[in-house]
């Protein structure tokens, strides 16, 4: 599957993989055995998801059977969540070392700041640049960041511009503005919630049926598509393997700009994870 | 010894019944509690974008009937609590307002030094847990689990407040303004917390409107309004009857 650049030349795939919500091993094996059968080799994970670990076994069980993909061919991205940064005041290193050491990993492709905790994200990120210059982890970024955090980080004396920063976007929250900075500055986007979890507004849109229809594809691969076409990351997230076959399939047709325009205006800043109710004074 | 049965028996009739009550009002205040507010974000999906949300605490709450807000204002006002735990509920809620949205904050000086260091059963339920963990307090999982023993009074009197509210009770009285006296140490003190407030909602580019409960000392609320206003572009209003409030909600 193609990738993107980063800005320190490590590569992301344009679509990867979400474990959140994902609570069954058996689910887990089938869907990361399936991902890695149709070349999707990234996957996302997070301490509160409580898949780590899962998600390393399933990965290396798969790598097992197929042994022509090597680590190194594999984009795996975790990240720090409010609670570590608070019970450390922002000295993560410590989750870093333990997660490694829980899940067998001999690196992080990507370490994200889940949320921006306040009074802790930017002493993290300064802890991140250091396990990211000790090669401990191949790059770095911030999740659900506003315009604002970026500037804060920069104030208070950051000096590696976040290399991705991971969003809720779907076309009813498109978050221009927010993405037109990150390609300003550099900084590749990646989307969860990337179909709006399907709910009934989503999966019943008139726009989004008419074009889906016109282009012979399915609602969500019509949106996926819209990501990619965007340069954006999209994470999926499915326990089904029909579904990830369907999910990656959409590489094989192109959305006239037109119909880019019209799905982006189906914007209306509606968000499944609301920052404060995730993250206190947001 | 006759007598003697006869008594236990009432006795254990009395605690049985008072055992079935307790019960009984333990899950009404919880089904309350949920009525007035959804806790979880994933069945708060029609509550996004609102054009305002409503914070504070106050004997007003029990002339508001939220059904009238017709989505558009979140509803996170209530019966009882300090003015540090409305604050932590605007850091938990104000995402619900939409972008250029308005936050009102009503506030009454006559409740401030009363409530100063309330804990309420609904704080550790609606308020998000870091942030207690940041104020290092834990939720006190027994005693939040039975409310209206450990909480006695505030859950009584939240449930009392409820009953006469659907018996529209209320519907004849008027709102009295608050006969606190002046103390200028309180008043610094709950305008440094107002100022905060309003100064962050401005930061999240939102419009800060504080209601002010009428008090019989008008510089009170002078004085109130001229800390909370240092913020910077910040609307007050007073509210002196059940009309202003009403008003003040909805528009």
């Amino acid at each position: 599957m193609e990738s993107i650049s980063l800005s320190n030349d490590i590569r992301i795939p344009r679509i990867m993989l979400g474990s959140f919500q994902m609570n069954k091993e058996s689910d887990m094996e089938e869907v990361v055995e399936e991902a890695l059968t149709h070349g999707v080799y990234g996957f996302d994970t997070s301490p509160s998801y409580n898949t780590e670990e899962m998600l390393a076994r399933a990965i290396s069980k798969s790598l097992s059977c197929h042994s022509e993909i090597k680590r190194s061919d594999l984009f795996i991205d975790s990240k720090i969540d409010s609670w570590q940064m608070m019970e450390s005041k922002g000295d993560i290193r410590k989750y870093v070392d333990d997660m490694l050491e829980r899940t067998g990993l001999s690196y992080l492709d990507l370490l994200l700041i889940h949320w921006p905790e306040p009074n802790f994200y930017t002493e993290t990120y300064k802890c991140m640049e250091k396990l990211y210059n000790e090669g401990v982890i191949k790059s770095i970024g911030v999740c659900n960041f506003r315009i604002r955090h970026f500037e804060r980080l920069i104030k208070d004396g950051a000096t590696i511009v976040p290399h991705v920063m991971q969003n809720e976007i779907h076309p009813f929250n498109t978050e221009e503005e927010l993405v037109n900075y990150c390609k300003e500055h550099g900084v590749v986007v990646q989307a969860y919630s990337p179909l709006c979890r399907m709910i009934p507004e989503i999966a019943n849109d008139a726009t989004l049926n008419i074009l889906a229809r016109k282009y012979g594809v399915s609602v969500a691969q019509l949106m996926l598509r819209h990501h990619t076409q965007r340069g954006l990351v999209p994470i999926v997230k499915t326990s089904s393997r029909k579904r990830v076959l369907e999910n990656t399939d959409i590489f094989g047709f192109t959305i006239e700009d037109d119909d880019m325009a019209t799905i982006s205006m189906l914007d209306r800043h509606f968000k499944m994870f609301l920052e404060s109710r995730c993250c206190p004074g947001y | 010894m006759e007598q003697i049965v006869k008594v236990c028996v009432i006795i254990a009739i009395v605690v049985i019944v008072a055992a079935i009550l307790c019960y009984l009002a333990n899950k009404a205040y919880f089904k309350f509690l949920r009525h007035d507010k959804p806790t979880s974000y994933f069945k708060d999906l029609k509550w996004r974008n609102t054009d305002s949300i409503l914070i504070g605490q106050g004997k007003v709450f029990k002339y508001l009937y939220p059904k009238k807000f017709q989505q558009k204002v979140y509803m996170c006002m209530t019966y009882k609590r300090s003015l540090d735990m409305d604050y932590a509920a605007l850091k938990t809620y104000f995402s619900h307002v939409k972008p250029n949205g308005t936050v009102k904050i009503f506030a009454d000086y006559g409740d401030y030094k009363k409530n100063l260091k309330l804990r309420t059963p609904a704080d550790y339920e609606i308020i998000h847990p870091h942030i207690f963990m940041a104020i290092k307090e834990r939720k006190p999982k027994r005693k939040t689990k039975y409310p209206i023993v450990f909480y006695a009074a505030y859950t009584w009197g939240y449930l009392f407040m409820r009953a006469f509210k659907m018996a529209g009770i209320y519907k004849k009285t008027e709102v009295k303004p608050s006969r606190v006296p002046y103390n200028k140490e309180d008043i610094n003190a709950m305008g440094a917390t107002l100022r905060e407030m309003a100064a962050f909602v401005l930061e999240r580019e939102l419009h800060p409107v504080i209601l002010l409960m009428d008090n019989k000392d008008k510089t009170i609320n002078q004085e109130l309004a001229e800390l909370a206003r240092a913020a910077g572009d910040v609307e007050i209003k007073v509210i002196y009857n059940n009309n202003d409030f009403k008003t003040a909600c909805l528009n």
